[in-house]
């Protein structure tokens, strides 16, 4: 019986989550049709407006309003949009960039190794948010930079995976029978190794979907996010921190969006490993 | 009447109330460590607060930001081109030593002379303009000798304080800007960098200029400057009741604390002008009519009154009201979107136009609302935020001049024009951010900077301003309060433009 529950409550939970992920990208897809109000239309009258429940609230404004008099729910739906499209662009292009030099590093050993390799622990001796900061200072803020400055070192954690995996991979008969029938071993790589070790890549990349969701909200919080009047949930945190003790809703509710957003993926994305990890399987 | 005992018990009272509490400690919440303690070695309004606790300067300001001799006792002119300064006796240091003439002019000659600071030029000689060499005549006389005549030298002197010769020269350098011998009320007990500085009072204070009240019986022994540049930590330390005072309180905190029972709110009009700097130099703001039109744009009231809380003065010039030589006779630009949209039709752009405002993080809010208002009027605003010393590099004098708008500032402490219009609106000044130029305005500040007879070189810069703003190089702004939250507790204390501490006669009850 508990055994049972045990079970259908993580299940039951990774569905939950799996829907909240869901409500969350329909919510940035749809971002126009969904916000009740422009979300950069100022109006100072409406200065830290609080929240529709409290006093001198508006229901047309329900989460309340920003510094500029901006609709705070708004904002959010559509910061959505600019968390999700770098959480998505930057694992998409560290897991391309990070599976091929995985592949390469696995595979071939020696030299291609060692460069490979060796890159990868410098830049793994970098903190991350300082190496994105000192980027993002050269190049510059906006949307393409960021997601440049955040791929430039997630490629690291899927190309270590891909090493790992290609290593073992590269001894077992499968890869054996191939390279004795004659393949090249860019066949072997990409048609051999490379579909067998899928999965745990996918698993990853789901995982780290939160990890760079957090580091977009970050470099925003530290002002090197996208530019102003683009509502991105950490620039929208800093911008609030200033008002915290009299306007708490100001940088609450954004925040509560980042909560939110990572909590749903990192459990969907435990449903995910469950589900495609055959040592997770009875 | 019985009223006579009455009124003797009340003043007893009132006697115990405010008796000082001995040994009692000043805490001050303060936004940014100084940069250094040397006075001769930063350009930091800050650290010039700070500095300004330990030493004193030649003259200095009273209370309504008055000139008022402090370490001389008076200044005379000679001739314009040189001024006589007799040094106040009885001045002594921390140490014990007795300030001389040879310290006055040791202190300008490290300010003056290339290289004096280890190799390094002193960055507060550009504060001494035409200033070439201070002399001693005798033990209690000094001159400064000018290469033009400049008679804004005494305003200017308030920016100078004086250091120990032999502290100087034993300390080197590296000693002077991590200690210190001053003249000043204070003296350092300990600086934690980023953290605090401890002060203690100093015996040897020889107890201020005449012009500034005496001081009265020391109420505080200790003074602890608590670095929070964070401003909501600041606010909540003084709602704390852990510092007494704080600077630069938000203008969107007033109400929090005013509320408290405990603490107050307390203002000094600034001195440091708000405005958008237009590229004079290139489309569309070449043309003044799309330059008069961004200032009609601007419902700089309703801008104060929401984002400032009200606590700014609106400018529709360039300096302060309270400046020497202001213009109090300049039109009003009035907030008019439709006069906007009509000398933007004339300027040929009935469409409107599409340009982009430059700011800082620290002027992110303001420079969105500003980009959302001149929308309206048919000003397409985006405003693009960048790390301050990158948008300080595009809007150099001698850069690029590629932006269309930047959301700045002008510090005019001296309360002088010189030391705002030259810097900022004379051709080729090094803040001149609009590249303005108009070479009746140059002539007129040229010929403001020589003239000595207070009333002509005040209508040179009159009719200067006037100029500027029909050219309306800018969108004139604000000139916002300075504003700091205090502890009810604190008395004899009030904040000065200068934004200088004034510790001498504060007590803690």
């Amino acid at each position: 019986m508990i055994s049972r529950l045990g079970k259908l409550l993580p299940d039951k939970l990774a569905r939950l989550a799996g829907l909240g992920v869901l409500a969350f990208i329909v919510m940035a897809a749809f971002a126009p049709l969904i916000a009740p109000q422009d979300p950069a239309a100022t109006d100072l009258f409406r200065r830290l407006q609080p929240p529709a429940w409290l006093d001198e609230g508006d229901w047309a404004f329900p989460l309340g309003c920003d510094a500029l008099g901006r609709d705070i729910l708004s904002r959010i739906i559509f910061g959505a949009r600019v968390s999700i499209f770098i959480g998505v662009v930057v694992v998409l292009l560290a897991t391309v960039i990070g599976v091929m030099a995985g592949l390469a590093a696995g595979y071939l050993r020696g030299a291609t190794d060692r460069l490979i390799s060796g890159l990868v622990d410098v830049l793994l001796g970098f903190p991350y948010l300082i190496f994105a900061v000192g980027l993002m200072a050269m190049m510059g803020p906006g949307v393409l930079n960021m997601v440049l400055a955040l791929a430039y070192k997630e490629w690291v954690v899927p190309c270590r995976l891909v090493r790992g995996e290609t290593l073992a991979a590269r001894e077992t008969e499968y890869v054996e029978a191939a390279r004795a029938m004659g393949a090249s071993s860019l066949s072997i790589m990409v048609g051999e190794i490379l579909p067998n070790i899928l999965s745990p890549v996918i698993v990853v990349g789901t995982v780290r979907i939160a990890q760079v969701i957090i580091l977009e909200a970050s470099l925003s919080f530290l002002g090197l996010g996208v530019q102003p009047p683009t509502a991105s949930w950490g620039s929208m945190v800093a911008d609030g921190r200033a008002f915290i003790l009299d306007a708490w809703w100001v940088s609450t509710f954004p925040g509560l969006a980042i909560l939110l957003l990572v909590l749903c993926i990192n459990v969907a994305s435990q449903a995910v490993r469950d589900a495609l990890d055959p040592r997770f399987h009875d | 009447m019985r009223l006579k005992p009455l009124l003797i018990l009340a003043a007893a009272a009132a006697g115990l109330y405010f008796a000082p509490v001995s040994a009692a400690e000043l805490r001050i919440g303060f936004t940014l460590d100084p940069l250094t303690l040397d006075p001769a070695n930063h350009r930091s309004r800050e650290t010039e607060s700070v500095l300004r606790t330990m030493y004193n300067g030649l003259v200095a300001h009273d209370p309504s930001m008055k000139l008022v001799p402090e370490l001389i006792e008076s200044w005379t002119w000679i001739d314009p081109q040189t001024m006589e300064a007799k040094i106040r006796p009885g001045v002594r240091f921390h140490s014990g030593e007795t300030m001389t003439a040879d310290d006055i002019v040791f202190t300008f000659t490290r300010l003056l002379a290339d290289g004096a600071i280890a190799g390094q030029t002193s960055p507060r000689k550009g504060l001494l303009g035409p200033t070439r060499e201070v002399v001693k005549l005798n033990d209690s006389t000094v001159r400064f000798l000018l290469t033009e005549p400049w008679p804004v030298l005494p305003a200017m002197l308030t920016f100078q304080e004086v250091v120990s010769k032999s502290f100087t020269e034993k300390a080197g350098a590296g000693g002077i800007a991590t200690t210190e011998d001053g003249t000043g009320p204070f003296k350092l007990v300990q600086w934690r960098r980023g953290d605090s500085l401890v002060l203690e009072r100093a015996a040897s204070y020889f107890g201020g200029g005449p012009g500034i009240p005496k001081a009265g019986n020391a109420c505080i022994e200790r003074t602890i400057i608590k670095i929070i540049p964070e401003n909501a930590s600041r606010v909540a330390a003084l709602l704390a009741g852990d510092v007494h005072i704080i600077n630069e309180l938000p203008a969107h905190d007033i109400r929090t604390v005013e509320a408290n029972p405990n603490t107050a709110v307390m203002a000094v009009n600034g001195t440091r002008s708000f405005f958008v700097a237009l590229n004079t130099t290139k489309k569309p703001f070449d043309d003044v009519r799309v330059r008069q039109a961004a200032n009609h744009a601007l419902n700089r009231k309703l801008m104060i009154d929401k984002l400032l809380a009200g606590r700014a003065t609106k400018l529709d010039g360039v300096m302060s009201p309270a400046a020497f030589g202001h213009n109090p006779n300049l039109p009003e630009y009035a907030f008019d979107p439709k006069r906007a949209k009509d000398l933007l039709t004339a300027a040929g752009y009935p469409n409107g136009i599409d340009v982009t405002l430059d700011a800082d993080g620290p002027q992110k809010e303001t420079a969105e609302a500003i980009a959302a208002l001149l929308t309206q009027a048919g000003i397409r605003t985006k405003v693009a935020i960048g790390e301050g010393s990158q948008v300080r590099t595009r809007w150099a004098i001698n850069g690029k001049k590629e932006g269309d708008m930047w959301i700045t500032s002008w510090g005019n402490g001296s309360l002088d024009p010189t030391d705002i219009f030259e810097p900022t609106l004379q051709t080729g000044g090094r803040g001149n951010s609009a590249f303005y130029s108009n070479p009746k305005v140059d002539a007129l500040l040229a010929a403001g900077g020589r003239e000595t007879d207070a009333t002509k070189r005040a209508a040179f810069y009159q009719d200067a301003e006037a100029l500027i703003h029909a050219d309306a190089p800018w969108i004139f702004l604000w000139l916002p309060q300075d504003l700091y939250g205090v502890s009810r507790r604190l008395t004899g204390w009030s904040p000065a433009a200068s934004g200088w501490l004034n510790l001498r006669d504060v007590c803690v009850q």
